[in-house]
């Protein structure tokens, strides 16, 4: 009875899973989820198999909705464009249950470059204008920045900029006019 | 001839020393000119209150205790004053105290209490009154005597003498993170650092704001970095600064995160994380809020501070019952007491 009813519940949750998919009207965000799913059966990795078309798997870090620490997803993005299409996902935030996005509405990556180990961010002015957060808020914002793209080998510091100039402050706590380095308190 | 020049001359001299002090003498001497007692109950304190009324405004006084053949005496004495037609000893309420007695000396006039109990800080209150003229009242130092025993509301053992300099987070033109209700954070954090002014200054403290009022420090148009130097210089330039301590409410983009926190800057010195530490401590004693922990982060007020400094995120703006709490006249007075014990205790660790 007991392994019925379990059968009937993963049965359930599949179903629901399969649904939720085939309704999303995104097109563009459903992209992402099922890659990440297919990315977290397949343990272990095989990095040895580079597909064709030149995917590196990334880790984005993003907020616990209760903002206590940073978590990952996976995501493979074009390997051309990684360091781009990672804070681009940082930005769209992410439908993984338990996590956030804490990027404000409307800010777009102006650019991102990576030099002798820094990586200057240069985002729209919406990231200091249409910021909703408090200390906690900003920790997150560069926390999960920060940390994702330490994730890369090659960088060691992250710069961030605003309209392609240094900022002393996200919201008025922070001191963003020198560059961070990787943030593993909050992980 | 000769003999009367002499006279003439010392009868000058004379008359001259005479009058020298009364050429000094400059202001006005003030009068005492009433004198009135009556059992007040405030805020569910039970205390005797004496207005001495003064003839012309302000005037200077100190306030003496700890005589020792006298242990239960407190003595106002009031400079450049005589004394006008009041009764010169009065009787009182013997659970607070058990007379007044006013006596000149030299040119001032000192009033003076038998106290119940010892003349302790936390057993008395002095503060003035501005002449009401609606009322036909002059302007008066207003002691609130207080059963012996009884600790005072708002009053904090261990902090006399120390020099805070309060920084209400936000303001004016920045109005910091809002709540769902419309709560704003400048508001909560000066309502939050005016009550724990006022609790610190009772308590015998030097305290400095870096904002008395809704506006920003340095101005409306300045950078965001300027503004935020504005207010580190406040702790920077106010001599003796003992602590920085910055107020704020925190905020998320999803209303489930909740708590209280407090974040030091590593690296600048030891009694940064202490300081950070007992005022976690202590708020979460008094809200019993969910304990985000002490936490170490590169804000720029702390950074920025050569003295230990912490920043102190009461609770969280962007959820919902954390919200009614920050609007609450209660818990604010609350959490303004609780950051004063806060403070006292690291004062008492720290030895300082």
């Amino acid at each position: 009875m007991r392994n019925f009813v379990k059968c009937l519940l993963v049965c359930m949750m599949a179903a629901l899973m399969l649904l939720t998919v085939g309704c999303d009207k995104e097109q563009e965000k459903s992209k992402e989820q099922p890659q990440q799913k297919q990315e977290q059966q397949k343990k272990p990795e095989q990095p040895q198999q580079k597909p064709a078309d030149e995917k590196v798997t990334v880790k984005l870090y993003y907020p616990t909705e209760d903002a206590e620490k940073l978590k990952f997803v996976e995501l493979k993005v074009p390997a051309k464009d990684k360091y781009k299409a990672s804070v681009e996902a940082l930005i769209a935030g992410t439908k993984q249950s338990g996590l956030t996005g804490i990027f404000p509405k409307g800010v777009k990556l102006r650019s991102v470059k990576v030099k002798d180990g820094l990586a200057t961010v240069d985002f729209t002015k919406e990231l200091t204008t249409r910021f909703v957060g408090g200390s906690t808020g900003e920790e997150m914002l560069v926390g999960s920045l920060v940390n994702t793209l330490t994730e890369f080998p090659e960088v060691t510091s992250v710069l961030i900029l605003v309209e392609g100039k240094e900022i002393d402050t996200i919201s008025g706590h922070l001191d963003t006019s020198v560059p961070f380095k990787r943030m593993g308190e909050l992980l | 001839m000769r003999a009367a020049a002499v006279c003439r001359f010392l009868w000058v001299l004379l008359l001259g020393i005479f009058m020298m002090p009364v050429g000094v003498e400059a202001a006005p001497m003030h009068e005492i000119v009433s004198v009135s007692s009556s059992i007040v109950e405030e805020d569910g304190a039970t205390f005797l209150r004496t207005e001495i009324g003064l003839s012309k405004g302000a005037a200077d006084y100190t306030v003496k205790t700890g005589s020792i053949l006298h242990p239960n005496r407190l003595c106002i004495e009031i400079e450049n004053t005589k004394a006008g037609d009041v009764p010169k000893e009065m009787r009182l309420d013997a659970a607070y105290a058990k007379s007044a007695r006013i006596r000149e000396k030299d040119k001032n006039i000192q009033v003076l209490f038998s106290l119940a109990g010892l003349a302790e800080d936390e057993g008395f209150r002095i503060s003035t009154l501005e002449a009401d003229k609606k009322n036909k009242k002059p302007f008066r130092i207003v002691v609130d005597i207080y059963e012996a025993g009884y600790v005072r509301r708002g009053y904090v053992d261990g902090l006399k003498g120390h020099h805070i300099v309060v920084d209400p987070g936000h303001g004016g033109t920045d109005q910091g993170a809002s709540g769902p209700s419309g709560l704003l954070e400048k508001d909560v954090t000066l309502a939050v650092s005016l009550k724990l002014r006022d609790i610190l200054e009772n308590s015998g403290a030097y305290v400095t704001l870096t904002r008395e009022d809704d506006r920003d420090v340095w101005g409306p148009s300045a950078t965001d970095g300027q503004e935020l130097q504005a207010r580190a210089d406040v702790g920077e330039n106010t001599p003796g600064t003992e602590v920085f301590l910055s107020v704020h409410c925190n905020a998320f983009s999803s209303s489930a995160s909740h708590g209280t926190e407090t974040y030091y800057y590593y690296g600048k010195s030891w009694q940064d994380e202490l300081l950070a530490q007992n005022l976690q401590e202590a708020m979460l004693e008094h809200n019993g809020l969910h304990d985000r922990g002490v936490k170490s982060a590169r804000f720029y007020v702390l950074r920025n501070t050569s003295m230990p400094a912490a920043l102190v995120e009461l609770a969280f703006i962007t959820n919902y019952d954390e919200e009614a709490l920050l609007g609450d006249d209660a818990f604010q007075e609350d959490m303004a007491m609780s950051l004063a014990e806060g403070l006292a205790n690291y004062f008492a660790v720290s030895g300082k």
